[in-house]
């Protein structure tokens, strides 16, 4: 069978135990998916996008989410083999050669660590050296497929190997942490579904607002400049994914958290918190994952990754957190 | 110097963890407050009542002002609650201040209430979090905690031997807190006590955070040129001053300094028309330690990370030149959120009277109280004199 994949990327976790990639506990399907689109797009959405099929078992909140990460409506179709999901995202493009681009999405968590996720575009403009894939069957992983097909052509780098940096969890602490999904934590300082969604532009991609008259950024957007005031001069940006600075940074321990908190201090101990700094001037309070408590000091560089926040009326709430990046 | 209103009686409850609920805390805090009045008044005689509370836990959230009333045996009269979390106490003061210079009323009632201690434990870190950012903040796992465990750490950043002078608030506060019966806290802490404490969030531990308190607290105005009818040492309200700033510390310039206490302290002086170096002790906001030291700075007491050598050379003791919170302050007598503002004019109402027994500051004249809410998004500071 003939693909016509015209590009893509892979999202790999950072830590592996037992030599293989293993996510971190806040991530799932979906905060991989969202990965690895940002791997492809290097922090830009593809605007073009019309289309996307999923490929495994993906976390509920796909459902809306993907369009709302995306910014704009998309079709969804979800293809828990391998064998019809490929076939589906051909059939699309073929079927509509001169529409825009359809992604596949595919991504797996295998228990409560393993994980891997892969984009590929699929579109008019079909890269020439797209390979030959032998017909995938349903019991293929689609992201390990996926990753085949991008590494054939030079689009994936190999898994990793040699040492992981040591994870600041254990399987045992990130399948308690997955298990807090299922509590019924309903006690935080409310911030109700509606408000939720309507800060995702900020709260999942970073757009800020760029005043045309001052040049400033606003971030969270609220419909004005903050500093001058004016409303009708204002551009969407986007922070960047990686390149923050952090301006302080504290390790909260047990007492110090907010009660939603409370079943990830149990399973973790604690977590880190950081104020960090954007080159637009932009401050945001993050917490930190992918390191332990007090690992990430001030000074350091870090970057921002959509993950599970805490659950809140029977639902995993997402949003960005920093990570610690190399200087 | 001009009054614009005379304390003439206050009342205060203990702090801590008490057995009485939020009624009979009111009760007994106005019952204080008019026994206290030398001359006696009536209650017939208080024209409006202002009640600080944050409605901690969800009891009587609404109308909450309309019980203060019934305590106080004054229902009839118009009531209100103010709201401004921590600093709700000082902003129902301001809004008192207002009420005596309005006229019409022989007397104003301003009282601070919170119950803390009866609801779940979830619950109330559940309400210790409610009047931060809670869109931002909050979803990055902060609480107060936290973002004063942010300040102080780029505080630390900034001025290294910052950490001694957190535990030497913590230490001195918790010595003062001996001396004052009302005191959540009766006991002392070492400095190695204070340092080896489990960490809230770092740098801040467990000893550098106030506790969760019951308590309330309340005052009786009456218009300057009147105060003479109620007592021959009244204490009068000089000076007032307030601010705001954005709520999320994320959306500020400067982490490390407030600029509504800034706002606050500069516009109650300038009201007040005395210079910082005639005020013979100050009652400040020390919900954390590192808040003791934003606050001298704040208020113009130190030069930015000039709080540390001030605090470590002693100067802020009960017998340094310029004492910082003799009552104990809040991380040694306790914050009833809505009581604290109240019960920083208490400490103030007895000092200036010569009436604060063991902990009496030596020829106290003129004072200043600073009251923040949470993390600065909105700050009270008020002067007074024994005029
Ligand atoms: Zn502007």
């Amino acid at each position: 069978m003939s693909t016509g994949f015209e590009g893509g990327a892979v999202y790999t976790p950072r830590f592996r135990v037992g030599g293989k990639p293993a996510a971190a506990p806040d991530e799932d399907t979906f905060t991989m998916a969202v990965e690895a689109v940002e791997t492809f797009a290097a922090g830009e959405v593809p605007s073009e996008t019309a289309r996307v099929e999923l490929v495994g078992e993906f976390a509920a909140v796909a459902d809306w989410g993907l369009s709302a990460y995306l910014g704009k409506p998309v079709e969804l179709g979800r293809h828990a083999g391998s064998a019809v999901g490929f076939a589906a995202a051909l059939r699309a493009v073929e079927s509509a050669p001169n529409e825009p681009s359809t992604l596949l999405i595919a991504a797996e968590r295998a228990g409560p660590l393993g994980g891997q996720a892969a984009v590929l575009r699929f579109g008019p403009h079909r890269a020439p050296r797209a390979p030959e894939w032998s017909q995938p069957t349903d019991h293929d992983s689609a992201a390990s497929l996926a990753r085949a097909g991008l590494a054939s052509i030079g689009l994936a780098p190999a898994l990793p190997t040699g040492a992981s940096p040591t994870p600041p969890w254990t399987p045992e602490t990130a399948a308690a942490f997955d298990a807090v999904g299922s509590l019924q934590v309903s006690e935080g300082a409310y911030v109700p579904r509606p408000r939720y969604l309507e800060n995702l532009p900020s709260r999942w991609r970073l757009e800020g607002d760029r005043c045309g008259r001052c040049d400033r950024v606003t971030f969270p957007r609220r419909a004005r400049c903050r500093f001058c005031g004016l409303s009708d001069r204002l551009s969407t940006m986007t922070l960047p994914r990686d390149g923050a600075r952090v301006i302080a940074a504290t390790a909260i321990g047990k007492g110090g958290q907010p009660t939603e908190f409370d079943p990830q201090v149990g399973a973790l101990g604690g977590y880190g918190v950081v104020l960090a700094e954007f080159d637009a001037g932009v401050r945001l309070t993050l917490q930190v994952t992918d390191a332990a408590p007090g690992e990430v000091k001030i000074g350091d560089r870090v970057g921002t990754r959509l993950r599970r926040l805490y659950p809140m009326e029977g639902e995993w709430r997402y949003g960005r957190k920093a990570v610690p990046l190399p200087e | 110097m001009a009054h614009r209103a005379a304390i003439v009686g206050a009342g205060h409850t203990r702090f801590g963890v008490l057995d009485d609920g939020p009624r009979a805390l009111l009760r007994s805090a106005v019952d204080g407050a008019f026994a206290s009045v030398d001359k006696g008044a009536e209650r017939s005689q208080v024209g409006e009542s202002f009640l600080a509370s944050l409605g901690f836990g969800g009891w009587q959230i609404g109308n909450s002002s309309a019980v203060l009333s019934e305590e106080s045996g004054i229902t009839g009269a118009p009531s209100s609650r103010v709201e401004n979390a921590c600093a709700s106490g000082g902003y129902a003061l301001r809004s008192g201040v207002f009420a005596v210079e309005q006229g019409g009323s022989p007397l104003v009632l301003v009282a601070g209430l919170e119950k803390m201690t009866d609801v779940t434990n979830a619950r109330r870190r559940y309400w210790l979090g409610v009047s931060g950012d809670t869109e931002w903040e909050r979803a990055a796992g902060l609480t107060f905690a936290g973002v004063y465990g942010l300040i102080a750490a780029e505080y630390l950043h900034r001025y290294p031997g910052a950490r001694d002078a957190l535990a030497e608030v913590a230490v001195k506060n918790h010595e003062n807190g001996t001396r004052n019966p009302n005191a959540h806290f009766q006991k002392r802490v070492s400095r190695e006590e204070v340092l080896r404490a489990p960490r809230v969030a770092d740098p801040l531990g467990l000893y550098d955070c106030c506790p969760v308190s019951d308590g309330a607290a309340a005052l009786l105005l009456a218009p300057a040129d009147q105060a003479h009818q109620y007592t021959d040492t009244p204490v009068f309200v000089d000076g007032l001053g307030a601010g705001s700033d954005r709520l999320a510390v994320q959306e500020r310039p400067e982490l490390t300094r407030f600029s509504a206490s800034r706002r606050a302290g500069d516009e109650a002086l300038r009201d007040a028309g005395i210079d910082r170096s005639r005020l013979n002790f100050l009652e400040v906001h020390d919900c954390f330690t590192i808040a003791e030291l934003l606050a001298l700075e704040d208020l113009g007491f130190a030069d930015p990370g000039g709080a540390v050598d001030l605090t470590l050379s002693g100067a802020t003791r009960p017998t340094g030149r310029l004492p910082v919170n003799p009552d104990g302050g809040l991380k040694s007598k306790g914050h009833p959120i809505g009581a604290t503002g109240v019960s920083q004019v208490y400490e103030i109402f007895l000092q200036l009277r010569a009436a604060a027994g063991t902990r009496q500051v030596p020829g106290a004249e003129a004072a200043l109280a600073h009251n923040v809410g949470g993390a600065g998004a909105t700050a009270a500071v008020s002067v007074f004199s024994r005029g």
